[in-house]
């Protein structure tokens, strides 16, 4: 337990630097027009706006309220978040095969104690179920094999 | 890859230099920039057949829609220019550029005309129970309390005819853009706006069921679906001719004798009778002109509409 | 007695051989398409419209129709099993769907949504059939104005949704609408917030939003936590589907009122079934008399908006048919695939082409109860997904979803997106501000920045426009009923709080 909650106060405080980011990209980039014939600036101003406003309300509130620890973890978001990344890059240049398993080796290590016999099968089941869905069930067009040089 | 064996065969000295003749020599994508389903798409497939049969090769048709046409346009303006990549689009082509400045390609020189394969009249329209019989009234009724005109959207060939028919006129008409052709003819239905320059196509059941009521055909003759209503010609606007057309397109710097010999066998589809029959119920009228007019077409059309764009301060 | 015998003609262009297998087949891919999470119903759609160039006009239309509902009644399975919505109109469904299936009761929730999906489909094909062309001149005094004063009220109503804050509610619809707005402006033609990308030009895609903000965060949140021996093997059987006697009386008037919002938001360009999902919900919440449940299991939280998305779904085609005007996306595909026969939709279709009307309404009710038989059995395989190991399940899961969002526009930026709003979507776990009005805002904030500006434009500037306009200005007051109501009960639910913990 903390005296404060710091959660939603770091919550509130992300808020009104993402508002004001827009507000400002907004009126610097985009004109905001007339009341009649609003520009492209008008609406994504007044919404960084109201943003900021709730995350003004959110670190008052926090100052009244007691906090508990936030669920901070770390190896999980960076193992699969970093097989999406893996996919990302590999599906163009490779092909779907390789980031089928880029994705699944990556992905699977957020488990943290895992068996490659297991691991090498699962790879295996998904390189046959995935394209059997997506390439002859769906008439996907993607290339299973790509060769990027 | 398969640019990759085509290399291969070419450096074994298996596949001949790229001669009209020996054309296709292998799969022809035809990309359409937009989704299944819509008008160009629906063309495409149905002309693809026929170019299979007559090329003895797959004709495949590739979906690339977004950036309003752009996408699907940018990526055949990179695409090798041995006229296995072609690109069937429509007016687009000419109205996007006028409004997105920053396009990867140049709209003159990075894609080769081959043929303008048909196009889809428009018609001014007003709701049926508006006092409007004339366009006359509508122009004069407009000088005495301002009226809207609806649009199929930003830029589409629907804005440019009603920013045209303003410039001409001297209309007091301010243009409201809605999201497709449907919710247009629906603000005409519901009163919300007072006047849209409809393609015949999202008109037609609403003129059929006298919801709507044409009052000018965008263009210097008369159609013959709708004989009653005058063209804008007849009325005193010479240059009012506005059309959504369908063409097709190769990569810059393809080898004119294949963009010949794509026009040809395209042109050969469009007057085989069984097309003209599949196609004639979705209101298309065929053209089929040669390279070179098409070319000049787009060139005119270009600099034609930059110029609206820029008379109407249209947003760059 | 034309009625009976259009139904009649409708039934026997439905039941036969041919379109029969042609609904199931559309209804069976629409299940499995609603399943896998990752692939929404407008890329399998798209992917499978190739398929219908060669059927006739009616045949086609029955198997797309078969495939859109299909995917609503499968979606409710993603959200409810693994708190990943198979489509965004099911994203209400996780939340109390997702604490029903941790508490072994899945079956009951997956049984019970095959109902509710059932009936509010039912009850939209009922008014499609009796109010078709009523309807659609109802739809035509809706204006730019009233649209943006109903989608104000969805908003509002939805911001009480979930649990908690309901500034952490507010602040998330406002992000999602930020995030709506990204992409070229329809009005003006600038590109916002694109960072000079082509791709983004088009927008944030969707699927790579609820993908990522449910999906891949649910993911990380659950990895090395969920263990497929928490569930109870018993739970899994299918006789444990059968729901009690409490659970059924408590859910026939959210099935009611569910359907009847459903049914109201279908008919509305451009609205549809996600707003009716979100909507439903949050009135479920205010009428119960224990509010307290709801996000903890409560089953009105997952009849009411399965039965109004699936209502929705029906009468999602009363503007497409009868004024060629297509809500959706989706509708705009069914539209082509009239087009491409030569069947242009409008106020003259019904008296045109009566053995398609006829045949395609009746052939909902038909697809819906192949729905129902096919569904009732399945419950028990979806439900043993629940005891594979989480080790292998979840990579899985995300494989799909990449693959699903990279085949949506076949470009890796969506799977670059699905990255990013994992991020996010990570962050605002940690955080503890919910998703769902984060959804709902993407989805109506464009439409609601467009229908503002053209009401603005077509009202001269005048705000009164909204407040002048008898409809617009009855939905308006309606609105601020709800923003009192919540404050009041809010502040009401405060001061019974502190009055229990003073009385201790």
């Amino acid at each position: 337990m903390y005296r404060f909650d710091y959660t939603d106060m770091a919550a509130g405080a992300l808020l009104m630097i993402a508002g004001a980011t827009v507000s400002i990209v907004s009126i610097s980039n985009y004109p905001l027009g007339t009341l009649s014939r609003m520009g492209p600036g008008a609406f994504p101003a007044g919404l960084g706006v109201l943003l900021a406003f709730f995350g003004l309300i959110l670190v008052v509130q926090s100052l009244r309220n007691e906090g508990e620890r936030p669920d901070l973890r770390f190896w999980s978001p960076l193992f699969v978040l970093g097989g999406v990344f893996a996919f990302a890059i590999m599906v163009e240049p490779f092909g779907l095969i390789p980031a089928i398993i880029g994705i699944t080796v990556i992905s699977s290590l957020a488990e943290l104690r895992i068996k490659a016999s297991s691991l090498g099968l699962l790879c295996l089941a998904l390189c046959f179920l995935a394209p059997g869905v997506f390439k002859f069930g769906l008439g996907l067009n993607i290339p299973l094999f790509a060769w990027p040089f | 890859m398969k640019k990759f064996i085509a290399a291969a065969l070419t450096a074994l000295g298996l596949a001949m230099p790229a001669h009209a003749a020996d054309f296709p020599t292998g799969p022809v994508t035809i990309v359409v920039p937009y989704s299944p389903s819509g008008n160009t798409d629906v063309f495409t497939r149905y002309l693809a057949p026929y170019l299979e049969a007559k090329w003895g090769q797959p004709v495949v048709v590739d979906n690339k829609p977004g950036g309003g046409s752009m996408i699907g346009t940018a990526h055949v303006a990179q695409a090798e220019p041995d006229g296995h990549t072609l690109l069937m689009t429509s007016s687009a082509f000419v109205t996007a550029p006028s409004i997105q400045p920053d396009l990867p390609f140049d709209s003159r020189t990075d894609l080769t005309p081959i043929i303008n394969v048909g196009h889809v009249s428009f018609v001014l329209i007003t709701n049926a129970d508006s006092p409007y019989e004339t366009l006359e009234q509508f122009i004069e009724a407009s000088k005495a309390s301002p009226k809207f005109a609806a649009t199929a959207g930003l830029g589409t060939t629907t804005h440019f005819a009603m920013e045209k028919f303003i410039a001409d006129s001297g209309a007091n008409v301010d243009v409201v853009h809605f999201k497709g052709g449907g919710p247009a003819v629906v603000s005409i239905l519901s009163n919300e706006t007072d006047i849209y320059g409809s393609s015949i196509s999202s008109a037609g059941k609403n003129l059929e069921a006298g919801k709507v009521r044409a009052l000018a055909v965008l263009g210097n003759e008369r159609i013959d679906v709708l004989p009653d209503v005058p063209a804008a010609a007849e009325l005193g606007y010479t240059d009012l001719e506005i059309k959504q057309w369908l063409g097709v397109f190769a990569p810059g710097g393809t080898d004119m004798a294949i963009v010949e010999q794509v026009n040809a066998d395209i042109k050969e589809a469009l007057e085989n009778q069984t097309f003209i029959d599949t196609v004639t119920p979705l209101e298309w009228t065929l053209n089929g002109n040669t390279t070179a007019e098409f070319k000049t077409q787009i060139d005119t059309e270009l600099t034609k509409w930059q110029g609206i764009a820029d008379a109407a301060g249209i947003k760059k | 007695m034309e009625l009976l015998g259009n139904l009649g003609l409708g039934l026997g262009v439905a039941l036969s051989l041919t379109n029969l297998f042609y609904c199931f087949l559309g209804a069976l891919l629409g299940t499995l398409v609603g399943v896998i999470p990752g692939v929404g119903v407008l890329a399998a759609i798209s992917m499978l419209f190739p398929l219908t160039y060669n059927l006739e006009p009616t045949t086609a239309l029955i198997m797309l129709a078969g495939i859109w509902y299909g995917t609503t009644y499968g979606g409710s399975t993603a959200s409810i099993l693994l708190n990943i919505p198979g489509t965004p109109a099911n994203a209400v469904t996780c939340l109390d769907g997702y604490p029903m299936a941790r508490s072994g009761r899945g079956g009951v929730a997956l049984f019970m949504t095959t109902v509710a999906s059932f009936f509010g489909a039912t009850f939209g094909i009922i008014l499609l059939t009796l109010f078709t062309p009523i309807i659609a001149e109802y739809a035509l005094r809706f204006g730019s104005a009233e649209y943006f004063a109903l989608m104000l009220m969805g908003l509002v109503a939805a911001s009480t949704i979930s649990e908690g804050s309901a500034i952490k509610g507010l602040a998330m619809m406002t992000l999602g609408v930020i995030i709506g707005l990204v992409g070229l402006d329809s009005q003006t033609a600038t590109a916002r917030f694109t960072g000079g990308s082509l791709g983004l030009m088009e927008g944030v895609s969707l699927i790579a939003l609820a993908m990522g903000v449910f999906g891949v965060a649910e993911i990380v949140m659950s990895v090395r936590r969920v263990k497929a021996s928490d569930i109870d093997p018993e739970s899994v059987k299918l006789k444990a589907i059968k729901p009690t006697s409490d659970d059924v009386r408590r859910s026939w008037f959210p099935m009611l009122r569910g359907s009847s919002m459903g049914s109201f938001f279908g008919t509305l360009p451009g609205t549809g079934p996600s707003i009716a999902a979100f909507l439903s919900y949050a009135i479920e919440k205010r009428l119960s008399k224990t509010p307290e449940r709801f996000g903890k299991g409560a089953i009105e939280g997952i009849m009411a908006p399965e039965a109004a998305n699936n209502a929705a779904d029906q009468t999602a085609f009363i503007p497409t048919l009868s004024l060629g005007v297509p809500g959706s996306a989706t509708m705009a595909l069914m539209l082509g695939a009239l087009m491409i026969h030569g069947i242009a939709p409008g106020p003259t279709l019904i008296s045109d082409e009566p053995e398609l009307f006829w045949g395609l309404i009746m052939s909902f009710w038909v697809g819906n109860v192949i729905l129902l038989v096919l569904n009732i059995p399945l419950i028990g395989v979806w439900v043993r997904m629940l005891t594979i190991p989480y080790h292998l399940l979840y990579p899985s899961v995300l494989l799909f979803i990449c693959i699903g969002a990279y085949s949506a526009s076949f470009s890796p930026l969506n799977v670059w997106m699905v990255f990013a709003f994992g991020a996010l979507g990570y962050a605002m776990r940690i955080f503890k501000f919910p998703g769902a009005p984060l959804l709902l805002g993407f989805v109506l904030g464009p439409l609601m920045e467009e229908h503002f500006r053209r009401a603005m434009l077509l009202g001269r500037g005048d705000f009164m426009t909204f407040f002048d306009r008898p409809l617009s200005a009855a939905i308006m007051s309606l609105t601020g009923m709800i923003l009192l109501w919540s404050i009041w009960s809010s502040e009401g639910a405060k001061k019974r709080r502190t009055e229990r913990a003073n009385s201790m």
